[in-house]
């Protein structure tokens, strides 16, 4: 099935692809459904669909200077491009572009580590170096720095962080973009650009001091298409000599709010790594009375009930990174701190393990208490283990089959925006009639050091025909709508709901978009680079706006 | 550095649906039923799954090593497969669930393989399982072929038998679907068991 780029013929497309081929030579240019089907998104509810976003070419550099070619060659044949790193944004629109019969720019074979630095505590790499390379690179040659790793570790450094992906350590390398410092792109005209003190030839600070002078534009790079970025820097934490965890739980509900307060207290204090929330109630799920109480949000019989069962109504698990006695420290610091804003809390030690923990002790799964967390990811180290979320369970009942859509929205970091977002998501689940899952007991993940995020786990109808797809996807879609009314944003979508997050950042007429593209439109004239990634369309596709709706 | 193509995938399946057909096609590609076979390094199990456990014990009685799971593949992949793989791509098969099974074909299609033969088995906690099968034409001829009471003639020992006698170069491909009595369940209830071949792209012509 041959797709041909928007308004190209086959003589152009021919033309386009000869000259790919004398830029990165033949072998590295794909143009056969079977070699572009790794380039689809094989979860997305536009899979088989007419309007599925198909790539009709994929070109495979292995240098910057290919890269400034093809971008070249791009505006002279007018060819879309679309460019990924390691390409495993699954759940997020997976390699797929945003306009069917774009060319996929793969930056895999540009794999190179450039630099990790453990003194200074940085890294310089090329978009196609995984996690699971940068972490062996370290590995290897016994460095004392930590990766911050996203789950599943295939995932690249400047791929995730480019769509503003999240890790498990520290709060500051948590958030992968705003831990990075110093970029190198391609702008759409082929020319090559760095940002902070790239920008000065001779400065030895590149991964050092981001802003370097005047207004960075580093952030234009992330969810857009203003450039290919070619190179990357992070900043990487410091091997630290300890880690501990404990856990903290509280009996009644409204206790939620003293808890969160207390615990963004620590978090930006910098005292703690990720907190992990959840609720021991999810046990009394199964128990009727129990879930009909949950399901009004009778929050008095909840209270009764979970005080018969013995049980509290909220956890949080805390980790410390430090020296044995610095984490002891502040782990009793911490037990004093909600003690006095909840008398009844208990408290329970977790682990005190001297790092790197071994491997025994990261796969550890049982502990003093039960727990939820991943201990891989907290500890820097990449696995591929989160796999499991897309099997069977009592929160996916369904399994994944054949579609899987991230969706996670910012609410305010705060009890009374967490118990007030478990409603929304209950009536938006009620109205639109899906079953919504814990409801009463969802909790947010504090991914983001000063965020919180909160992903309600509806259960969208299975039916996979075409029309049912459609009807899924329309559910995603109101689901957008109705968070945003209460002003829950998302943080990142999928190529077919990108317009619809898009359309929901609209203050004052939707100024933000409209400077978006302003600039895409003067630095990006013929709108080669990623058309309508991030909902930004430039002049030249501005008809494909909302055309992945079906 | 990655060799050419180590970063993509291949094919496409002919149909055919009934298991006459399936048979006719075998015939075709092998007319004196001896062609050379797909060398197949490991089986990859997830020994939660009953079923998948059975395969992998008739994989190990033919020689093929085999790799056990329970989920997560991160120490198959990165102290087996990653470092083999760089130097060159190869044959495997497993019994997965879907999950698994998406990982390792996406990180074949990152290294020049594909999956070739792909089956589907349904409906642990239905009546009747459900078999979806799609591959090569003698594969799926020989997974049905060698019945041993199972309506239709459908049985994992053939199964097992099938994979490991995998054709090599240019084959006819088949989809297939088959109802059996019922297969034990899984790790969570009902969901389905996926059997797979993963093979270097130019050891055969088609991808399921
Ligand atoms: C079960 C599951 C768990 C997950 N857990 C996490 C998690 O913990 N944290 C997390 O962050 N994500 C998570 N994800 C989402 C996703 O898998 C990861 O974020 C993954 O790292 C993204 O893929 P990638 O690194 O290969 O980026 P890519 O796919 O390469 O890039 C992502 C996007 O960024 C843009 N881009 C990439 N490279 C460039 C470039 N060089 N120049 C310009 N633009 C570019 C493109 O628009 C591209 O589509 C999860 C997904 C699943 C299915």
């Amino acid at each position: 099935m041959a797709i041909l780029p928007p308004g190209v013929d086959a003589g152009r497309f021919a033309a386009a692809i000869r000259r790919f081929e004398e830029i990165v030579g033949p072998e590295w240019v794909f143009t056969s459904d079977e070699d572009l089907h790794p380039y689809r998104d094989h979860f997305s509810y536009l899979k088989d669909q007419p309007n599925e976003p198909i790539p009709s070419a994929a070109v495979g550099p292995d240098r910057v200077e290919q890269v400034q070619d093809i971008v070249r060659a791009a505006n002279e044949f007018r060819i879309p491009l679309y460019a990924i790193s390691t390409g495993k944004n699954f759940a997020y629109g997976g390699p797929a572009p945003n306009v069917r019969g774009s060319v996929t720019v793969d930056l895999k074979r540009m794999n190179r580590v450039l630099e990790v630095d453990d003194k200074r505590h940085f890294a310089l790499v090329e978009p196609g170096v995984s996690y699971i390379d940068l972490y062996d690179y370290i590995q290897e040659r016994g460095l004392k720095v930590w990766i911050d790793t996203p789950d599943p570790g295939w995932g690249s450094p400047v791929g995730n962080a480019l769509d503003h992906g999240i890790g498990y350590t520290l709060g500051f390398y948590r958030d992968h973009f705003g831990a990075h410092c110093g970029m190198e792109v391609v702008l759409p005209n082929g020319e090559l650009m760095r940002t902070g003190m790239g920008a000065m030839p001779s400065a030895k600070t590149w991964q050092e001091y981001r802003h370097g002078y005047g207004p960075d534009p580093a952030g234009l790079f992330a969810q857009g298409n203003f450039g290919i970025v070619t190179k990357m820097g992070f900043r990487l934490m410091p091997q630290p000599e300890h880690w501990r965890n404990g856990l903290i739980t509280v009996p009644k509900r409204r206790d939620l709010i003293p808890l969160i307060e207390t615990v963004n207290y620590m978090t930006d204090l910098f005292m703690i790594g990720e907190p992990w929330y959840g609720s021991p109630l999810r046990q009394l799920m199964g128990n009727t009375e129990f879930r009909e109480a949950a399901g009004r949000f009778d929050e008095e019989e909840m209270d009764r009930q979970a005080a018969a069962a013995r049980l509290h109504s909220w956890q949080v698990e805390l980790q410390f990174y430090g020296s044995e006695r610095t984490t002891l420290a502040n782990w009793e610091y911490a037990k004093e701190l909600v003690a006095r804003a909840v008398p009844q809390a208990r408290f329970t030690d977790g682990e005190s393990l001297p790092v790197p923990l071994t491997k025994e002790q990261i796969h550890e799964t049982t502990g003093p208490y039960p727990t939820n967390m991943r201990r891989n990811v907290t500890q820097g180290v990449p696995g591929l283990g989160i796999w499991y979320m897309t099997g069977r369970s009592e929160m996916n009942p369904n399994a994944w089959d054949e579609t899987h859509v991230g969706l996670f929205s910012a609410v305010p970091r705060s009890g009374e925006g967490v118990l007030e977002a478990q409603q929304v998501f209950a009536r938006i689940a009620r109205d639109l009639e899906i079953p919504s899952f814990n409801n009463a007991l969802g909790t947010p993940v504090n991914w983001y050091q000063f965020t919180f995020l909160m992903g309600a786990g509806f259960g969208i109808p299975r039916d996979y025909t075409p029309e049912g797809k459609k009807r899924a996807a329309d559910i995603l879609r109101r689901i957008l709508e109705e968070n945003a009314k209460h002003g829950y944003g998302d943080y990142r979508a999928p190529p077919i709901l990108q317009d619809d997050v898009a359309d929901q950042y609209s203050f004052n007429d939707h100024v933000l978009r409209r400077f978006h593209e302003t600039l895409k439109n003067a630095i990006d004239p013929n709108g080669v680079v990623s058309p309508g990634r991030g909902g930004i369309w430039p002049a030249a596709y501005s008809s494909f706006r909302g055309a992945l709706r079906g | 550095m990655a060799s050419r193509r180590q970063f993509i995938q291949s094919g496409l399946a002919l149909s055919a649906a009934s298991l006459p057909a399936v048979s006719a096609l075998a015939a075709q590609a092998a007319p004196g039923g001896a062609s050379q076979t797909l060398r197949l390094e490991r089986f990859v199990v997830d020994v939660r799954l009953p079923q998948a456990v059975e395969l992998a014990r008739h994989a190990a009685i033919r020689g093929i090593p085999v790799a056990e799971t329970s989920g997560d593949l991160t120490e198959i992949w990165r102290g087996d497969f990653a470092p083999r793989w760089k130097q060159a791509p190869m044959a495997l098969a497993g019994a997965t669930t879907r999950g698994e099974l998406f990982v390792l074909e996406t990180l074949a299609n990152d290294h020049g393989m594909r999956v070739v033969y792909r089956g589907r088995h349904d409906g642990s906690k239905r009546a009747r399982a459900r078999h979806r099968l799609s591959g090569p034409a003698e594969v799926l001829a020989g997974a049905t072929a060698r019945a041993h009471g199972f309506s239709r003639g459908f049985s994992w020992s053939a199964l097992a038998g099938a994979l490991a006698a995998c054709p090599v170069g240019l084959t006819p491909t088949a989809r297939l679907e088959l109802e059996t009595e019922a297969v034990a369940p899984g790790p969570a209830g009902d969901e389905p068991l996926y059997t797979w071949i993963i093979a270097p792209r130019a050891a055969l012509t088609a991808r399921a």
